[in-house]
């Protein structure tokens, strides 16, 4: 996958790089409007991280550029102006997501894959991780070949792990990404909890695995032993 | 009152102060001139007398209408016109008039005359009551003219004054346009144009800036955020770190996610003031609170809270949509968040307003305080006390009324579509 992170924070755009490093990304950065249209006639990328306020530019008016020569290329928007106006006109123009600053990086992480996948429909709508394979076009687990009878959420909870496999996930990441901005901080850490332990009791009554490891005091890991 | 009727009313009043003045003065001046005249025509009358007396020569006295000659028995030389005042009977009229009295002596042919001629004054109160009814009769064409004179003004060289006050009251502080004011020849008006003009582009200016500056502000402080979000992340990677270490990662970011949704709160906040949500129009606000409750209610069955819900259907409501929307959302976030595991909402919606219940901590203090910002209840550090703030914000800007009320462990918070006041 080949991604190309136009932001003109270079720290910022430097931790999506180094984040993004090891999954599977192919990861360059345009810092300006005019670096970034230079980026995308010369090579050919798979997806845009695009924030709307750029120095030389309208990221808003990239974004049509983008959907008029290169309408195969997935656009998230990244945008610290978290107007409706913003989100609503960038999803109009095409924009395939929008995630609001600040973000956490696992979440961005999820959401690429997500779009990726959601726009190249090549058979892989299945992602595997040793015994267990996730379906995201029926939102169904399978461990070892036997359904799991999960709820949205759950769903979600896994897939949000599975695709920030090896990290750690702090409850809060984990709770915003289910719930959003709904949720505060006190009641996440129960709720994630409760997920957790449900999630855990479905896998080991199919006999999987589990791949969720407790981090004290912080959140969970999903790796494998 | 009207400028011209004002200025009408000033006009006529002191026009009448002159008036008065003038009526003194033109009753000096008729009376003067009446004075000569009659003296003239006493002289006249002292000619033809003298010439009628050299003819004569009369010996005995001649007493006649208005005339008295008395022939002296000495030379007296002759003497100064003498006039005076005095009241004689009228021949004609019968009673007493006052009169102009010529008194001379004369030598005509040797002989001296005493000559006592007579005329009718002109009575003061004839000349004042002629002066009186001039004066009245023009004093009342003037108030004819002032009176037409005013309605001319107020329609025609008021009227780019009126046009000035329309643009003053159909001007918006948001309009990125100021309002064309009609270009007046008076020089007050083309003045006053000027200054309403370069108020009202500083006003929009002022506006702008001041919108730029909160949005920017919010987005500057965004982008840090983010940055340090970012690496708090990335620092979590490393696989030296105890457990101990990233639990301070973890609150440090907590603390981050707290800040942002502040800022964010903030700059609603601002926009709401702002008046940049007023694009108003019937909300079903049945639907978007079912839809809102849909997402709720996962949290609700979490915290095992019984909720009972009364919702009338199609429940239409005027108002901005995305603030409607805030609205619910807030006051159904306040109780699930405050509410007890195991406790109660109680959610119902009617035409009339919203109201819900829900168990929960009983407040520190007067439950209206918590519409205040950054007022919040102690237990509670992780809520931005700007919730409460943000729903009242919402409220006046659609005219609803708010209230909230607790007894013990019961919240009740009110919202009521249509302000009471």
């Amino acid at each position: 996958m080949k991604l190309l992170v136009i932001e003109d924070h270079d720290q910022l755009s430097a931790n999506i790089r180094t984040y993004l490093h090891g999954e599977g990304y192919v990861c360059e950065v345009a810092g300006s409007y005019q670096q970034a249209v230079e980026k995308l006639y010369a090579y050919q990328y798979d997806l845009v991280a695009l924030d709307l306020m750029l120095p030389d530019g309208n990221g808003l008016d990239l974004l049509r550029t983008i959907k008029e020569n290169w309408p195969q290329i997935c656009v998230l928007i990244i945008s610290a102006k978290n107007a409706l106006d913003d989100k609503i006109k960038g999803l109009d123009l095409g924009a395939d997501d929008y995630l609001a600053k600040p973000f956490h990086l696992a979440e961005l992480n999820a959401r690429l894959r997500a779009i990726f996948r959601r726009k190249n429909q090549q058979g892989d709508d299945k992602i595997q991780f040793e015994d267990m394979e996730l379906n995201t076009q029926t939102f169904e687990v399978a461990v070892g070949g036997q359904v799991l009878d999960l709820t949205r959420k759950e769903f979600e909870l896994i897939q949000y792990l599975l695709l920030n496999q090896n990290r750690v996930l702090t409850k809060q990441s984990i709770a915003e990404h289910l719930w959003g901005d709904y949720m505060d901080t006190a009641d996440s850490f129960d709720f994630v909890y409760q997920h957790i332990k449900n999630l855990r009791k479905k896998v080991a009554e199919a006999g999987g695995t589990d791949y969720i490891h407790t981090v004290y005091g912080v959140g969970y890991k999903f790796k494998k032993g | 009152m009207k400028l011209v009727v004002k200025i009408t009313l000033y006009f006529v009043l002191i026009s009448s102060i002159v008036f008065l003045i003038g009526a003194v003065f033109s009753y000096n001046a008729i009376s003067r001139e009446i004075d000569i005249e009659e003296r003239l025509f006493l002289k006249e009358r002292l000619q033809s007398v003298v010439g009628f007396l050299e003819y004569r020569n009369p010996t005995h006295e001649i007493s006649r209408d208005k005339m008295v000659i008395t022939p002296l028995d000495e030379l007296v030389s002759d003497s100064e016109i003498v006039f005076t005042d005095t009241l004689v009977t009228h021949s004609t009229l019968n009673r007493i008039e006052p009169h102009l009295k010529l008194d001379v002596i004369r030598q005509v042919n040797g002989r001296a005359y005493k000559i006592m001629l007579y005329d009718l004054i002109i009575e003061e109160d004839d000349i004042e009551d002629a002066v009186r009814e001039s004066m009245v009769k023009t004093y009342l064409m003037l108030l004819l003219v002032s009176l037409v004179l005013s309605l001319i003004a107020s329609y025609y060289v008021f009227r780019p004054f009126q046009f000035t006050l329309a643009a003053i009251r159909d001007f918006s502080i948001k309009q990125t346009n100021t309002p064309k004011l009609p270009i007046s020849s008076t020089a007050e008006f083309k003045k006053l144009n000027q200054f309403i003009d370069e108020m009202m582009q500083k006003a929009q200016r002022d506006y702008r800036s001041l919108k730029e500056f909160s949005e920017n502000a919010s987005h500057e402080i965004q982008t840090p955020i983010s940055i340090v979000q970012g690496k708090l992340e990335l620092l979590m990677e490393s696989s030296e770190l105890r457990e101990d270490q990233m639990e301070l990662i973890s609150s440090a970011q907590n603390a981050l996610k707290r800040l942002s949704k502040m800022s964010n709160s903030l700059s609603l906040l601002t926009k709401i003031e702002n008046k940049e949500f007023s694009d108003f129009a019937p909300v079903n606000v049945s639907k978007l609170l079912s839809e809102l409750l849909f997402d709720f209610k996962e949290l609700i069955e979490l915290k095992q809270i019984t909720l009972t819900i009364d919702v009338e259907p199609d429940v239409e409501v005027s108002g901005n949509a995305t603030l409607l929307g805030i609205l619910m959302t807030n006051l159904l976030n306040n109780a699930v968040r405050h509410n007890r595991t195991g406790g109660s909402l109680r959610i119902e919606l009617t035409s009339t307003g919203l109201d819900i219940t829900n168990t929960g901590e009983p407040l520190q203090g007067n439950a209206q305080d918590y519409f205040m910002r950054f007022k919040k209840g102690s237990e509670n550090p992780d809520s931005s006390g700007l919730g409460l703030s943000i729903v009242q914000q919402i409220c006046s800007e659609h005219q609803f009324s708010v209230i909230y009320q607790t007894s013990a462990e019961q919240h009740h918070l009110s919202v009521r579509w249509e302000s009471r006041n």
